[in-house]
């Protein structure tokens, strides 16, 4: 009996392609603090996080041999690739997970086509491209600019500059201490929820998408929330401005005017999507 | 029928006017083919317009003088005589004999007498070729049409080449690009009501923006290694 199962084990292991044999690498090296990490992968989970030590660590698991991993250090940088050695492998096959540690200050690029990227903790800038990718940004403080076709966007307790665009993936924002954000979507739709810094500037723009603001009570804003096709809600009492008034006929409906002192500056624009600014 | 690269290959023949049956078939079934060779009719009719420039005398003396100098070819017997006599260099001229030259050649204009002043003014002179390609290929309500078929075909020409070894992120990026020409042709239809809506045309400048995003992704060689 142990023969015959020791058979199909040995059976089982033969026809399994040469292709699915996972590899774990790693890689650690000594940086400066505002060394530049460049990260470009095809598929797969990318997480970063930082921690003290004056170093990179890299950590990847390759899910087959269609794809090689390159990590080197040149001057100021440390570079990450995911090449496909096997071009007609299937997408599954190109999977390679990262995960990354890096000083904190350290600024960061990330290309990534499908997966996901999650990063945690960075002080420095961050810039993220992705075609179907998520993203995942949690406390960070530098300038972050993300770019996404299909992926969703979702950003926790950011305070730097913060700057997203996507084709059709969902944009949410939660408790940002950001003074200046940009968050633009054609077809997704867009949340925005915690309160505004005085002297903020804060521009939601979606095509078709729903974009939703969702605000303490306190807070102060001068809004402008303009759709051509789409529904405007605003729950807060609103000073209208002076000169208010829709320069353009056609627009479904638009809403002008000053809530509280008017310490930040909130911009939406949708073309059919409804814009709801509401209390929290 | 034949292929739209095989009217290509051919191209050079149908633009002489020796159009092959098949071509003609082609070229009525195949809008881009048939805008292409129209607008290189045009540049061709264009180009025949323009001046042909003979080279002055001049110019031949100094080309043959600096053969001649070069031992290309033997100076000629005038250039042998005028070398000899040394003709080639200016001769003196004296002030008295270029003043009273200048005199004598006032009076005589004077003596001629001013043109009437009853000048027909001269004919408008005909359009440059650059007008003309300009009038044919641009101005015309075609414009439009004419660039949005070349636009599509630059966009079918990358799909193409795309190959779907990973399908999914070929799919994604197909359905993006609809779905942002979708949203590009709801805002110019808007703008045909309201050319002035700054606000759609804003929008629409976004739209493009992105479009062009997309499209400058699906270039990269790394994304193409991805999908092919």
């Amino acid at each position: 009996m142990r023969v015959r199962l020791n058979f199909c084990l040995l059976a089982a292991s033969l026809l399994l392609p040469a292709n699915l044999a996972a590899e774990r690498i790693e890689r650690t090296f000594s940086v400066a603090a505002n060394v530049l990490v460049d990260v470009q992968s095809h598929s797969g989970v990318i997480s970063v996080k930082s921690w003290e030590p004056a170093a990179v660590r890299v950590v990847a698991v390759r899910r087959s041999r269609a794809v090689e991993v390159h990590v080197e250090q040149t001057a100021g940088r440390v570079q990450v690739r995911s090449d496909v050695v096997q071009p007609q492998a299937p997408g599954g096959e190109r999977t390679v997970d990262y995960e990354i540690w890096m000083p904190a200050s350290a600024a960061l690029y990330v290309h990534l086509d499908a997966g996901r990227v999650e990063l945690a903790g960075l002080r420095g800038d961050v810039k993220v491209e992705t075609v179907a990718a998520a993203v995942s940004l949690d406390d960070l403080a530098g300038h972050i600019d993300v770019t996404t076709t299909s992926g969703n966007v979702s950003a926790t307790n950011c305070s730097g500059r913060l700057a997203v665009t996507s084709v059709s993936g969902q944009l949410g924002f939660l408790a940002l201490a950001s003074r200046v954000l940009t968050a633009r979507t054609a077809s997704g739709d867009i949340r925005y929820e915690g309160d505004l810094l005085s002297g903020g500037s804060y521009e939601f723009s979606s095509h078709q998408g729903a974009v939703a603001i969702i605000l303490p009570a306190s807070a102060s804003f001068e809004l402008t929330a303009r759709s051509v096709q789409g529904e405007v809600s605003n729950e807060f009492p609103l000073a209208p401005k002076p000169q208010a008034r829709m320069s353009t006929p056609g627009y479904a409906r638009s809403l002008l005017g000053t809530v509280q002192n008017g310490a930040a500056m909130v911009r939406a624009t949708t073309f059919s999507g409804k814009i709801i600014i509401q209390k929290r | 029928m034949i292929t739209c690269e095989h009217l290509r290959r051919i191209l050079g023949r149908v633009l002489e006017g020796e159009y092959e049956p098949e071509a003609l078939t082609h070229l009525e079934a195949c809008q881009p083919c048939r805008l292409l060779v129209e607008e290189l009719n045009v540049i061709s009719r264009s180009a025949a317009r323009l001046p042909a420039h003979e080279p002055t005398p001049a110019l031949w003396l100094r080309i043959r003088r600096a053969a001649e100098r070069e031992g290309l070819f033997a100076p000629s017997f005038t250039g042998r005589l005028v070398s000899a006599l040394r003709l080639s260099q200016p001769m003196p001229v004296s002030p008295l004999f270029a003043t009273a030259l200048v005199v004598v050649l006032l009076v005589a204009v004077w003596l001629v007498g001013y043109p009437p002043l009853e000048v027909s003014l001269p004919p408008a002179p005909p359009p440059s070729p650059v007008q003309v390609a300009h009038t044919e290929l641009v101005v015309t309500p075609s414009y439009a049409e004419r660039y949005a078929i070349h636009l599509a075909r630059i966009e079918k020409t990358m799909l193409e080449e795309i190959a779907p070894a990973d399908a999914e992120l070929g799919s994604v990026a197909q359905e993006n690009l609809q779905t942002l020409d979708r949203f590009i042709d709801q805002c110019q239809a808007r703008l045909v009501s309201y050319p002035e809506d700054k606000f759609t045309r804003d929008e629409l400048n976004r739209l493009y923006q992105q479009k062009t995003t997309l499209l400058q992704t699906m270039l990269d060689p790394d994304w193409r290694t991805s999908v092919r």
